[in-house]
C-alpha cells in the first residue's frame, strides 16, 4: 500500500516547516552592520518594586529617544536570579543586559557567560578608580557600576546629637546607654580591619596579612562584646527592628536597609535616623567591603543586541539618571560627577562619604570561599574557642589555600608559618 | 522574594507580542540557531532511521513464513518496542554524541542538554505506552488518554517553561476580564488542579464499579448509581477548589449567580430542571443502569444515567436518549426495580377434544425446557375459560431477564406448537354456524333451475 502524504495534513511535516520559517524570520533579524540602535533588549533584575518602578520610567525614556528599541524588563527574585542567568546562559538564551552584584563578575566570566564591556563602552566611562576595581577582572572590564553601596552607620537622631568619629568614641557612647548594634560576620564587619592597620589587601592586590589589622580588629571586637551596650549579633532583621524600636542608637547596614525604615511610627515615639561614616580607628578610617549595582553585557548577545545594550547601560548610568535614582530611591550613584549635596540628600551623603574610604575586594577572589574563611575567624574568636592571632593565622593560612598564593606572594603574621607543599 | 507582589497589567496582546520579541530576539542569535538547527537534524534522523527499519523489517516479514496470529507476550513487546522506542532511544543516543562535540568546541549546549531531559521523558512514556498496550490492549486507551498522556504533555510543558526566557513575564501576566484580574499562575494551578479532581473522580468511579460488587456482593446498577454520585460530588469539590484557587470570590459569585437565576429560570428551565430530576434519579435510586423499564409502551433497558440525560437501550438496540424530566414527571414502569423477577403470560387455546389436564402436563414440561424459564416458582397453566371455539389458557412462566421476554414468549410458541402436534393437540380457529332459515331451500331451487 502507497502511503501519500500531503504537506497540508500531515502535522509533523506542519511543525517542522513553521520552525524552518522561524528560524528564516529570525536570520532576517541577524544583524546588519549598521550603528543605528534597535531590536528588543531583554534586562534582568532583581529589584524590589519601590526601586523598580524608577528603572522602568528611565527605561521608558530611553525607549523614548530610541523608538526603534524595545527593552523588556523582567524582575527576578533575588535569590533565584543569578541560577536563572547561568541556566539561560549556558541555553544561549541569556538576558541582553544583567543588573547584578559586582561580585557576580570572576564566576560568570569564568564560565563565559559575561563578555567584556569594550569596545561597546569605552574603559574611559568608569571615570574613578573604585569603579574601574569594582569590575575589572583579569585586566578586563565587565561592567558598568549604578549605585555604590557601602556599609555605614546608621544612628538614631532622637537619640543621638554627635555621632562618634572613633571606636573608642563609639564605646564610651554605648557605655553611656546609647547601644550600638553590628553583625559580627566577615562581610559585615570588614570594615574595622582598615581602623587598625593597612587592609588585608594593599594597592597591588597583594595580601597582606601581617600588616593587615585584623587581628587587633577581632581583638577588639572580642572585648566589645562584653560591653553592656554592645550587641554583636547575627541575627540581622531583630536588630534592625530594636534599631527602629529606639532600643538601640546605632546600627551598621548597608544603603538598601533604608526601605525597611518606616519614614514615620508616631507622634509618641518619633523615629528619624541619619547615616554617617563608620568610626575609624588608630591608624585611620574604617573600610567596608565596596559592593557595587552592575549592569553586565551577556557574552552570546548579537552585535546589534550588544550594541544596544550598552547603550542602554550607559544611558543608565549618566549624570541625569544618577540624578534621578538618588532622589527618588536615595542609593548613591556609582557616576563620580554627581555631588551627593548634604543639605537635600543628608542619609544617602553619609554612604557617599563612605565610600572614600571603602575597600573593594579584587575580582579574582573567590568571593564565597573568602567569605566563609573569614566568618571562621570571626567565629572562632568571638565563642571564645581561638585567639585572635590563631583566628587570623588559619585564615590566612586558607586564603593562601584558596588563591594558591606562594611565599613571596603574602606576609604572614609572626609565628604563624606557611607550608609550601 | 522582593519582587513577588510586582503583578503586570499589560493587556494579553502585549504579552503575546512580547513574548514574540523574546522568541525573535533569541532566535537572532547564531548560538541558539546552531542548537535548534543539530536538534532538529537529529530528531528528524532518527525519526526516518525508525521508519525505514519498520518498513525493511514489513518487507523481510511478508516475504518470509506466515507468523502466528495470537503472538506471545515477549514478542510483542519486541514487536511494539522496536516501533516505539527506536526514535526517541536514536535520538537520545545522538543528542548526547552532539552534547559532547559541542563541549569539545567549546559551543554552548544548554539547550541541547535540556532537549535531553525533554527526549527522555518522551522515551518513558513510550515505554508506559507500549507496555500498556502489550498487557491491556485497547482496554488501557482510556488510561493512555486520560492520564498517561495529560502528564507526559504537562512534564514537557514545564520542561518548556523552565527553559524559556519568556516564562517571568508570562508568570506576572495577569488576565483582566471586567474588575476581577486572574494571574496568569493562578489559571494554570486551578487548571492542574480542576484536571487532578476530574481524573481522580473518574478513577474513584472506575474503581467503585470493579471492585464494589464482588466485594459487597450488591448489585451492580446500585454501584453504578453510587459511583456517578461519588465522581459529581469530588468534581463539584474540584470546581470550588480550582476557582478559590483562582481568587474568586466566593459573595460576589454568589450575588452573579443570584442575578443569573432569572435568566436561568426563563432560558434553561428546561435544562435545569433535567439536571434537577437526574440529582433525583441518582438520590432516590428509583432507576438504575441496568433497570429494565417500560416507556410509552417501549421495553428497554437503562444504559446509564448522567446529571442531564438517561440513555436506554431498546430491544432493536437502538440507543434513545431520554431528558431526565421524562422520568420524574411521567408513569415509567420499572420491571427491575425491587427484584428482576418477571412473570410473562402466553395465551394457549386448544380444541374441545383435547384433555385440559394433559394440555396442563405438556405446556409445563414445555416450558421447563426452556434454559431462560426459571423453574421456581413453577410454570403454571390457568384456565382462563370456554371459549367459542377453544378452551382457553394462560400459560404463565417466571424469567429474570425482562429484555429478553420477548425471544422467550416466541421460542414458547415455537415449542408448544410442536409439542401440541407430537400430542394430536388441535389448536382450532374460529369455526362460525349459519343459519339461513328460508333462504337455504330457495337457494338449492334456484341452483337446479338454471341447471
Amino acid at each position: 500500500m502507497e502511503i501519500v502524504t500531503n504537506w497540508r495534513t500531515c502535522p509533523k511535516k506542519q511543525l517542522l516547516l513553521g520552525i524552518l520559517l522561524l528560524l528564516v524570520l529570525a536570520g532576517c533579524q541577524i544583524d546588519q552592520d549598521d550603528q543605528s540602535l534597535g531590536g528588543s533588549v531583554i534586562l534582568w533584575h532583581s529589584w524590589p518594586p519601590e526601586k523598580a518602578a524608577v528603572l522602568e520610567e528611565a527605561i521608558a525614556q530611553f525607549e523614548e529617544i530610541n523608538p526603534e528599541v524595545d527593552v523588556i524588563v523582567v524582575d527576578l527574585p533575588s535569590e533565584q536570579i543569578l541560577g536563572d542567568f547561568k541556566r539561560a546562559g549556558y541555553n544561549g538564551l541569556g538576558p541582553g543586559l544583567l543588573l547584578g552584584r559586582n561580585s557576580w563578575i570572576g564566576e560568570l566570566a569564568d564560565d563565559g557567560l559575561i563578555r567584556p564591556i569594550e569596545p561597546y563602552i569605552s574603559a574611559e566611562t568608569l571615570s574613578s578608580s573604585s569603579n574601574r576595581s569594582l569590575v575589572t577582572y583579569r585586566d578586563q572590564q565587565y561592567g558598568l557600576p549604578i549605585f555604590l553601596e557601602p556599609r555605614a552607620l546608621y544612628y538614631n537622631t532622637e537619640l543621638v546629637t554627635n555621632p562618634p568619629n572613633t571606636l573608642s568614641d563609639l564605646l564610651t557612647e554605648a557605655s553611656t546607654g546609647n547601644r550600638v548594634a553590628l553583625v559580627p560576620r566577615f562581610e559585615e564587619a570588614y570594615w574595622g580591619i582598615q581602623a587598625f592597620g593597612d587592609g588585608l589587601f594593599d594597592a597591588e592586590g597583594r595580601f597582606t596579612l601581617a600588616s593587615s589589622g585584623f587581628e587587633e580588629w577581632l581583638n577588639w571586637l572580642s572585648n566589645a562584646q562584653n560591653e553592656p551596650g554592645v550587641i554583636l549579633s547575627i541575627d540581622d532583621p531583630s536588630l534592625l527592628d530594636l534599631f527602629i524600636n529606639g532600643e538601640i542608637a546605632y546600627y551598621v547596614a548597608d544603603p538598601n536597609k533604608q526601605k525597611q525604615m518606616p519614614d514615620f511610627i508616631d507622634e509618641d515615639t518619633p523615629f528619624e535616623y541619619g547615616v554617617r561614616p563608620l568610626p575609624g580607628g588608630p591608624t585611620g578610617d574604617s573600610g567596608p567591603l565596596l559592593s557595587a549595582e552592575t549592569m553586565m553585557l551577556y557574552a552570546y548577545s548579537t552585535e546589534n543586541q550588544n550594541r544596544t545594550a550598552a547603550a542602554l547601560a550607559m544611558f543608565l548610568a549618566n549624570r541625569q539618571q544618577g540624578i534621578r535614582f538618588l532622589r527618588d530611591i536615595d542609593l548613591v550613584p556609582a557616576n563620580p560627577t554627581i555631588n551627593v549635596d548634604p543639605r537635600i540628600y543628608p542619609v544617602p551623603n553619609g554612604f557617599a562619604r563612605q565610600v572614600r574610604t571603602a575597600v573593594v575586594l579584587p575580582n579574582e577572589i573567590p568571593a564565597q570561599s573568602f567569605l566563609a574563611a573569614g566568618n571562621r575567624a570571626y567565629t572562632s574568636v568571638l565563642s571564645g574557642t581561638a585567639s585572635p592571632a590563631d583566628a587570623v593565622c588559619s585564615f590566612g593560612l586558607e586564603v593562601i589555600g584558596i588563591m594558591n598564593y606562594t611565599a613571596e606572594d603574602v606576609l604572614l603574621p609572626q609565628g604563624c608559618r606557611f607550608v609550601d607543599e | 522574594m522582593d519582587s513577588e507582589n510586582l503583578v503586570r497589567t499589560e493587556s494579553l496582546a502585549d504579552v503575546i507580542s512580547e513574548q514574540a520579541a523574546v522568541l525573535l530576539s533569541m532566535l537572532s542569535r547564531p548560538v541558539v540557531v546552531r542548537q535548534i538547527i543539530i536538534a532538529i537534524i537529529i530528531v528528524l534522523f532518527a525519526w526516518l532511521f525508525s521508519r525505514q527499519t519498520q518498513q525493511w523489517r514489513a518487507r523481510r516479514q511478508s516475504s518470509d513464513v506466515v507468523e502466528p496470529a495470537n503472538p506471545p507476550l515477549l514478542m510483542r513487546l519486541y514487536r511494539e518496542s522496536l516501533r516505539e522506542i527506536v526514535t526517541p532511544l536514536l535520538a537520545l543516543v545522538l543528542l548526547n554524541i552532539a552534547i559532547w562535540v559541542f563541549e569539545q568546541l567549546s559551543y554552548p549546549k544548554g539547550l541541547l542538554e535540556d532537549l535531553t531531559t525533554w527526549i527522555i521523558i518522551w522515551l518513558v512514556y513510550r515505554i508506559i505506552v507500549t507496555l500498556l498496550r502489550v498487557r491491556f490492549d485497547s482496554e488501557a486507551r482510556p488510561f493512555r488518554n486520560r492520564i498517561v498522556t495529560p502528564i507526559f504533555l504537562f512534564l514537557l510543558f514545564i520542561q518548556f517553561l523552565a527553559i524559556w526566557p519568556g516564562t517571568v513575564a508570562l508568570a506576572q501576566f495577569s488576565i483582566t476580564i471586567g474588575t476581577l484580574a486572574f494571574p496568569f499562575v493562578n489559571l494554570v494551578l486551578s487548571l492542574i488542579v480542576l484536571y487532578v479532581f476530574i481524573i481522580t473522580a473518574w478513577l474513584i468511579e472506575q474503581l467503585m464499579e470493579l471492585t464494589l460488587p464482588q466485594r459487597l456482593n450488591i448489585e451492580s446498577g446500585l454501584v453504578e448509581s453510587v459511583a456517578t454520585l461519588t465522581r459529581y460530588s469530588i468534581l463539584a469539590i474540584g470546581i470550588i477548589v480550582s476557582l478559590s484557587l483562582l481568587g474568586l470570590n466566593f459573595t460576589s459569585l454568589a450575588i452573579v449567580a443570584g442575578g443569573l437565576s432569572v435568566g436561568i429560570g426563563i432560558g434553561l428551565q428546561d435544562i435545569v430542571a433535567n439536571f434537577v430530576s437526574g440529582i433525583v434519579l441518582l438520590f432516590e435510586q428509583s432507576l438504575r443502569p441496568g433497570d429494565v423499564i417500560e416507556l410509552d409502551g417501549r421495553i428497554s433497558q437503562v444504559e446509564r444515567i448522567s446529571l442531564r440525560a438517561t440513555v436506554v437501550r431498546t430491544r432493536t438496540n437502538e440507543e434513545v436518549i431520554i431528558p431526565n424530566a421524562a422520568f420524574t414527571t411521567q408513569q415509567i414502569k420499572n420491571l427491575t426495580k425491587s427484584e428482576r423477577l418477571v412473570q410473562v403470560i402466553v395465551p394457549v387455546s386448544v380444541s374441545y377434544h383435547s384433555n385440559p389436564e394433559i394440555v396442563r402436563k405438556l405446556t409445563v414440561e414445555t416450558s421447563l425446557n426452556h434454559p431462560l424459564i426459571l423453574h421456581t416458582p413453577e410454570p403454571q397453566l390457568v384456565f382462563k375459560g370456554y371459549g367459542e371455539s377453544s378452551l382457553d389458557f394462560n400459560l404463565l412462566v417466571s424469567i429474570d431477564q425482562p429484555e429478553l421476554s420477548v425471544k422467550i414468549k416466541s421460542d414458547l410458541y415455537y415449542m408448544l406448537w410442536q409439542t401440541f402436534a407430537e400430542n394430536d393437540i388441535t389448536i382450532p380457529f374460529p369455526q362460525r354456524d349459519l343459519n339461513l332459515g328460508d333462504g337455504w331451500d330457495n337457494l338449492v331451487a334456484g341452483m337446479q333451475g338454471s341447471q
